[in-house]
């Protein structure tokens, strides 16, 4: 197994950033889906020179069974979908 | 005993010495500048160096690596300066090579005409009076020569240190700071107690060097300027004014040749690097090209946070591909092969043989960080394309673009590396895709990097794209066999 530098997501976490996905239109570039299944995220702001510190770059997956390409991403901030009740 | 005067190899090794061995300080300068900073530890930790020549504070809410940390130093104390540690690379090589070629030549007509009993302390008691002629300098006057001698008893031991002592200490200090050598001989850098000891003791020399320098210099002149320079132009204590104006004419002959050489060399970079590698290249290639790397340290050997060079790539594809555990990874195999193929991460991970190696890394910069890599051992992967015949190289291409994502280093477009195809059966040249245990960080190159223990650390290309097997790379970028062997001038082999 994989054990990644990213940050596994709380079914809560996974929720928000569909919120998110919702409110901003985000589709598939592939097939303009706008249906995904969420998994980790990755923290951007340390390790990429151009982005800005708490900046993530969530993974998102393509539920559509006929994308070429499933596997795409949005960018959130931290207080978007990471904080906790 | 013969006797003992200055005759004209030694008048003309020394002239010689002194254009090469100034040359290296200056070059010395510039390769100290891109990484101003000395330890006494191989893991180079930040905040553990002995010594800084530099004010810049790194920052701790973002990645930076040590191009960040390199320092732009003035032409007057670097050559050429300006942070171009490429072309300080050639010009101490250059240096080294003709200074060794200088003091063998030296050393052999030292002992071919019996001159070496000048520098051979025949009785202990040379010891308590060398002593006697430091107290007797510091009363003001002038200690006598000794019997039979040029020199006095201080002046005896002092050149027989710097000849026999200091001089092939600095040539073993270099040496051990080859990742050539160390990767071959690991007990040899061992031996100055480690990489970072050995840069350490290096820089120490030199300082002794410089002040040898002033001390003598200064000497010649307590002693009498035209009466001993004059010992060095005509061989004997004659025509003392005519020597002054000599030497100080030499010494302004070499000023104006340290400025035209540091003019030429900022101004012509491209051909000061082909001039200059020309000379160094196949020196380098006959001693260092064929060493394969023995390295095995221990897990307690391994640096806690191994330092990083290059910047990751910033497009999305590579942010989405990694946020995604890199599930999407494809390695494309290609160029001159009979069968050109495609991996995927998972194929990469359950090849047949899967290899750990516990290694020193050796940065251009100068520092070092010992790491455990494991991957596949690049031979499989050119066993299974199959280059063809005509095949001398590979290339190695990568997801980052240096203009987009390294600002401290000039230039842009796709950075890539190409490294002589036989150094792919090196037995530790590896394609990895983990480190110390876990996946490659994403600072370190991954999904997939080269490691090519025998060289300097930037020929081991990270974020690996392609890979791309030649007969000639005078066609990719500037045709000098990398991105920074075309934009910053490095050598393409760099096993020192």
């Amino acid at each position: 197994m994989i054990i990644s530098e990213n940050t596994r997501l709380t079914e809560r976490q996974k929720s928000r950033v569909l919120a998110s996905v919702e409110d901003r239109g985000f589709t598939c570039e592939s097939c303009h889906s706008g249906d995904f299944r969420v998994s980790e995220a990755l923290h951007m702001g340390f390790l990429f020179l151009d982005e800005e510190h708490g900046t993530y770059m969530v993974a998102l997956t393509c539920k559509n069974p006929d994308c070429a390409a499933p596997r795409t991403g949005i960018r959130l901030r931290h207080s978007e979908f990471l904080w906790d009740e | 005993m013969p006797e003992l005067d200055f005759p004209a190899w030694i008048r003309i090794t020394h002239v010689v010495n002194i254009i090469f061995i100034s040359f290296l300080i200056r070059s010395g300068m510039e390769i100290l500048g891109t990484h101003p900073k000395l330890y006494w530890n191989d893991d180079s930790k930040p905040g553990s160096e002995w010594a800084r020549f530099t004010c810049k504070v790194m920052p701790r809410d973002k990645l930076y690596d040590t191009l960040d940390e390199e320092e732009d130093y003035s032409s007057i104390v670097a050559m050429p300066g300006h942070k171009q540690l490429g072309l300080g690379r050639h010009w101490h090589f250059v240096s080294v090579l003709g200074w060794i070629l200088c003091g063998l030549a030296y050393v052999i007509l030292l002992f071919a005409t019996g001159e070496w009993h000048r520098f051979w302390p025949y009785s202990w008691a040379i010891f308590p009076q060398a002593f006697k002629d430091i107290v007797t300098y510091l009363s003001f006057d002038l200690p006598p020569t000794l019997p039979g001698q040029p020199y006095n008893a201080l002046q005896m031991l002092t050149y027989g240190a710097v000849v026999f002592i200091l001089a092939p200490f600095q040539i073993l200090t270099g040496a051990a700071q080859s990742p050539a050598i160390e990767a071959r001989f690991p007990w040899y850098v061992r031996m100055f107690g480690g990489r970072q000891w050995a840069r350490s003791l290096h820089f120490l020399a030199l300082l002794a060097f410089l002040v040898f320098i002033v001390v003598h210099v200064f000497m010649v002149v307590v002693h009498g300027f035209g009466k001993e320079t004059a010992k060095m132009i005509f061989g004997a204590e004659v025509y003392p004014m005519a020597a002054a104006i000599i030497t100080v004419s030499a010494i302004v002959g070499l000023v104006v040749l340290h400025w035209v050489a540091t003019r030429y060399t900022l101004a012509y970079p491209r051909s000061t690097q082909r001039a200059l590698g020309k000379v160094t290249n196949n020196a380098r290639r006959l001693l260092l090209h064929r060493l394969r790397s023995r390295q095995d340290y221990s897990r307690a050997d391994l640096t806690p946070e191994h330092r990083v060079n290059g910047k990751p790539p910033t497009s999305d594809e590579y942010k989405i591909m990694a946020a995604h555990n890199f599930a999407d990874y494809k390695l494309e195999v290609g160029g001159l092969v009979e069968r050109p193929m495609t991996f995927t991460q998972e194929e990469l991970r359950t090849f047949p043989t899967r290899q750990t190696q516990r290694v020193l890394h050796n940065c251009v910069q100068g520092w070092t960080s010992i790491g455990e890599w494991t991957g596949v051992p690049l031979r499989q992967i050119v066993e299974l394309v199959k280059p063809r015949p005509e095949v001398r190289y590979i290339c190695f291409w990568t997801m980052q673009d240096s203009g987009r994502d390294e600002p401290s280093a000039p230039g842009g477009g796709q950075f890539y590396e190409v490294v002589d195809l036989h150094l792919a059966y090196h037995d530790q040249t590896l394609l990895a895709y983990d480190m110390n245990g876990g996946p490659l960080p994403i600072k370190h190159g991954a999904p997939l990097r080269l490691r090519l223990e025998t060289q300097v650390g930037f020929k081991m290309a990270k974020w690996i794209e392609r890979i791309e097997f030649l007969n000639d790379y005078s066609h990719i970028g500037e045709g000098m066999g990398g991105w920074r062997e075309d934009h910053v001038y490095y050598d393409k082999d760099v096993g020192i």
